[in-house]
């Protein structure tokens, strides 16, 4: 049974189609990357998935369960964890109490209005080894508005990933960053997706990065999906090329 | 901001109890009643330093305790201890309806909204005479259930604020206390973490009218007597003030806030007339110049840095 | 009193309270249509208006003249306050300028009180204006007429301003998108402070129109914020239309409320703004925020 089950998921606005009836299933664990040119829908189709945008038509199964009508919150306790294309931090809050704030997400305690100093400070061991596996270690005091652009968006995934989630959607996670920072984003990426227990959603732009780290690739073309499949086999289809190179729109 | 060590707080509170069997008369009248105004800018701080929910109607939880707090000495003849106890359950209780109508909106529309119901109480207890006493008030609220004397008031007064201060703060930092801080950093942020927004602003929003219901009933006690005037916007403008002064966000400032304003404008006021103007234009000055209040600037002249 | 005419006059009476509203609360919505700023002293400079506007027509015994000076000092100190104040919380989040403008407020109610004193001021009306006329064969004050004629001079005049002049095209580009106007090539610094400029230009006006009715007191500036922001609020901050529609809706309720249900009045203002901000919290015009 899979993890996840789309049906039909459509997003329109008047006669425009942003998303037009996707399918898509996605196992335990598994790792797959969604690309297309710029206003395919990827976006889109991401924010129904995890509840940020409501659906024109279309279903979505969580593990046999039909969250289709839930809002971003509820289907964020249910185990799906994401990072947003816009970084999406508490400035204010330190690196480490922004990793920890994921690492306490699902624990029955964060409903505790008093103490649970204790809790706390594990939680804050846990953030800790997740900075360190990302290298942001040496910046866990320091507020999370000061930190560099590429770090933030380091941390955006640590926080996702802090929560120990069944899905996991990384929307962009090396945008804006240098040619440097990305190269070590993949690395890093590459090794905590290897042990994860994380099915992977992952949208890029840079195809380096989605041929370096995923498996399956699904092609988007103004909001349809026009390839899934194994990452080589979809590379050397011909739709997709004419996707890639002809018809600008 | 790290919250300031509850331990010197307790001991401040501690020492300004004490000051009650060392003070002249009226000078222990004057710290009492700078005591409760501490208390009800500690519960606006929750609500506008903590959950960062600007409110222009914070007069209303704390006139709707006073009013509750008269009708339980004056009809019911409960003793205050308990009676202030009580009128904070009962603001807490109207808070949930009125805070689920407030939070789903934000920034003006919250403000508005906030004052809305304060303005509504004012004039529902303006009009209905025969249960409110109308315009004039209720007066010769007694003080039952404690014993005689301005210093055991005031002990009395402190141990409500040290109680509050305690929840107020060990609420903050709490596992809950902390994802309040999420939601108003980022709310999408606070989303994807599994929180839903608007439960968790409800929640500080009957937390904060409740320590001010306990405020206001404090007040009562104090003043023994209560009218309309209590849920004016100017009061409540008058603690969105102090709060600001002192430093939002940061529970101790709003309360030091509090204290040097209450001082400040009986001793000034006693000295020029000119005063009101004096407050508008430094108060300005402090929201364009110092955002961080009064705590602002002592944690820069101590060299703190913020967490 | 035939039924008929009482209601006409109830009617009348309601429209010239909406048009008096209409000057004060069609400054908070340009405000904040264009510089999304909360001036929660708009109430304030409304009663600096009226009480310009009396001692003005005291010392010179025109009326004309107190309408001339009231909205020149409203906005002299609006630009002042601008530039000085507003100017440097741009950058902030909202609240700031909620907060700085309650400054404001108190501030000026202060200076106010220092200045005239706390006894409440009246305007005398010049012969022309003090008459009554026969509605229905009910007698009415000329000069609720003339606020209605006032009113509606005011909404013609700001609509063709907004639709027909470049400058009104300016503003509601600037409303709409103020980067993208700034990038333009406008001086978006120079917008702002004459919108707030305007905007309490036209406060001030209505102050010293309603000083004849009215009277100018200290409470007059808490009573009609509260009002103004109703009307903002109800209609949709930042909508025209909303403005006019909200002016109308809180005369209409206030005028008539105080009229059958007394009781009721003093509360039915706040709680139109309650419901209508639960059901639509963008108001009936605006978008939300």
């Amino acid at each position: 049974m899979s993890l996840l089950s789309c049906r039909g998921l459509t997003r329109a606005w008047g006669a425009f189609r942003a998303v037009d009836g996707v399918d898509l299933d996605l196992a335990e664990r598994e790792i797959c990357a969604v690309i297309g040119p710029n206003g395919a829908g990827k976006s889109t189709l991401f924010a129904m998935i995890a509840g940020n945008l409501r659906k024109s038509a279309g279903t979505v199964h969580l593990g046999g369960e039909d969250v289709s009508a839930l809002p971003a919150h509820a289907m964020a306790a249910r185990g799906v964890a994401r990072s947003f294309q816009i970084t999406a931090i508490c400035p204010e809050l330190s690196a480490l109490e922004n990793v920890r704030l994921g690492v306490q997400a699902l624990e029955r305690l964060r409903w505790q209005p008093l103490g649970g100093a204790a809790a706390m400070r594990r939680g804050e061991e846990a953030a800790m080894g997740w900075l360190e596996r990302l290298g942001l270690a040496g910046q866990a005091r320091l507020p999370a508005g000061e930190l560099a652009h590429g770090d933030q968006r380091l941390l955006e995934v640590a926080v996702a990933l802090a929560q120990r989630p069944r899905l996991l959607i990384l929307d962009e996670p090396t945008q804006g960053m240098s040619q440097g920072e990305t190269r070590r984003t993949v690395a890093l990426l590459r090794g905590i997706m290897a042990e994860a227990e994380t099915a992977i959603l992952l949208v890029e732009h840079d195809l380096e990065v989605v041929f370096e780290l995923a498996p399956r690739l699904i092609v988007l073309h103004r909001g349809r999906k026009i390839a899934d499949g194994p990452t080589a086999q979809v590379r050397a289809d011909a739709a997709v090329q004419e996707a890639y190179l002809g018809g600008l729109d | 901001m790290k919250p300031a060590d509850p331990k010197l707080v307790l001991l401040a509170i501690a020492l300004a109890g004490a000051l009650g069997f060392v003070l002249p008369g009226h000078a222990t009248t004057l710290l009492t009643e700078a005591l409760i105004l501490a208390l009800f800018a500690l519960s606006l701080d929750l609500l506008v330093g903590h959950a960062r929910l600007t409110s222009f109607g914070h007069a209303g939880p704390w006139a709707f305790g006073a009013y509750i707090a008269a009708a339980q000495l004056l009809v019911l003849h409960i003793p205050l201890p308990l009676a202030v106890l009580v009128s904070g359950l009962a603001t807490a209780v109207i808070a949930i309806p009125v805070g689920w109508l407030c939070v789903r909106t934000g920034g003006v529309t919250f403000a508005m909204l906030s004052l809305a119901f304060a303005q509504l109480g004012f004039a529902v207890v303006f009009k209905w005479n025969a249960v409110t006493g109308g315009s004039d008030g209720l007066a010769g609220l007694p003080r039952l259930g404690l014993p005689a004397g301005r210093e055991v008031f005031l002990l009395f007064v402190c141990g409500v604020l040290a109680a509050a201060y305690l929840l107020a703060h060990g609420f903050v930092t709490s596992p809950l206390g902390r994802i309040v801080a999420a939601v108003r950093e980022n709310e999408q942020r606070a989303e994807a973490l599994g929180h839903d927004p608007r439960r968790i602003r409800l929640v500080v929003f009957v937390l904060s009218y409740f320590l001010a219901g306990v405020a206001g009933a404090l007040y009562a006690g104090f003043a023994q007597f209560v009218s309309p005037e209590l849920f004016f916007w100017t009061v409540s403008g008058h603690v969105l003030v102090m709060v600001v002064l002192g430093g939002a966000g940061t529970l101790v400032g709003p309360m030091l806030g509090a204290l040097a304003l209450f001082y400040a404008e009986h001793e000034l006021s006693a000295l020029t007339e000119s005063w009101g103007l004096a407050l508008g234009l430094l108060f300005m000055v402090v929201v364009i110049a110092a955002p961080a209040g009064l705590m602002g600037w002592l944690r820069a002249a101590m060299g703190a840095r913020g967490r | 009193m035939d039924p008929l005419a009482l209601f006409t006059l109830q009617v009348l009476n309601a429209l010239s309270l909406s048009a008096l509203l209409f000057f004060i609360a069609l400054g908070l919505t340009l405000i904040f249509g264009i510089m999304r700023v909360v001036n929660f002293a708009h109430g304030a400079v409304f009663m600096l208006g009226a009480y310009c506007g009396v001692a003005v027509q005291t010392a010179t015994g025109s009326f004309a003249a107190s309408l001339l000076a009231a909205p020149l000092a409203g906005a002299a100190l609006g630009l002042a306050f601008e530039r000085s104040a507003l100017s440097r919380l741009y950058a902030r989040e909202h609240s700031a300028f909620l907060l700085v403008t309650f400054g404001l407020a108190l501030a000026l109610t202060e200076a106010i009180r220092l200045i005239w004193g706390a006894d409440a001021r009246q305007t005398e009306l010049p012969a022309l204006l003090a008459g009554i006329v026969f509605v229905m064969d009910e007698p009415f004050p000329v000069y609720r007429l003339l606020l209605i004629g006032a009113g509606g001079l005011c909404w013609l005049l700001c609509w063709l301003g907004l639709q027909r002049t470049r400058l009104g095209l300016l503003l509601r580009a600037a409303s709409q998108n103020p980067t993208m106007t700034a990038a333009l090539g406008n001086d978006v610094g120079r917008v702002r402070a004459m919108v707030f400029a305007l905007a309490c230009a036209l406060a001030a006006l209505g102050g010293a129109l309603a000083a004849p009715l009215l009277s100018a007191s200290l409470g007059l500036g808490s009573n009609v914020i509260i009002d103004a922001f109703v009307i903002v609020m109800i209609g949709g901050m930042g909508s025209f239309i909303g403005t006019v529609a909200g002016s109308l809706l809180v005369g209409f309720a206030q005028t008539f409320g105080n009229f059958y249900v007394p009781e009721l009045a003093l509360g039915m203002t706040y709680a139109l703004m309650i419901t209508v901000l639960v059901l639509r919290p963008g108001g009936l015009f605006g978008r939300p925020e």
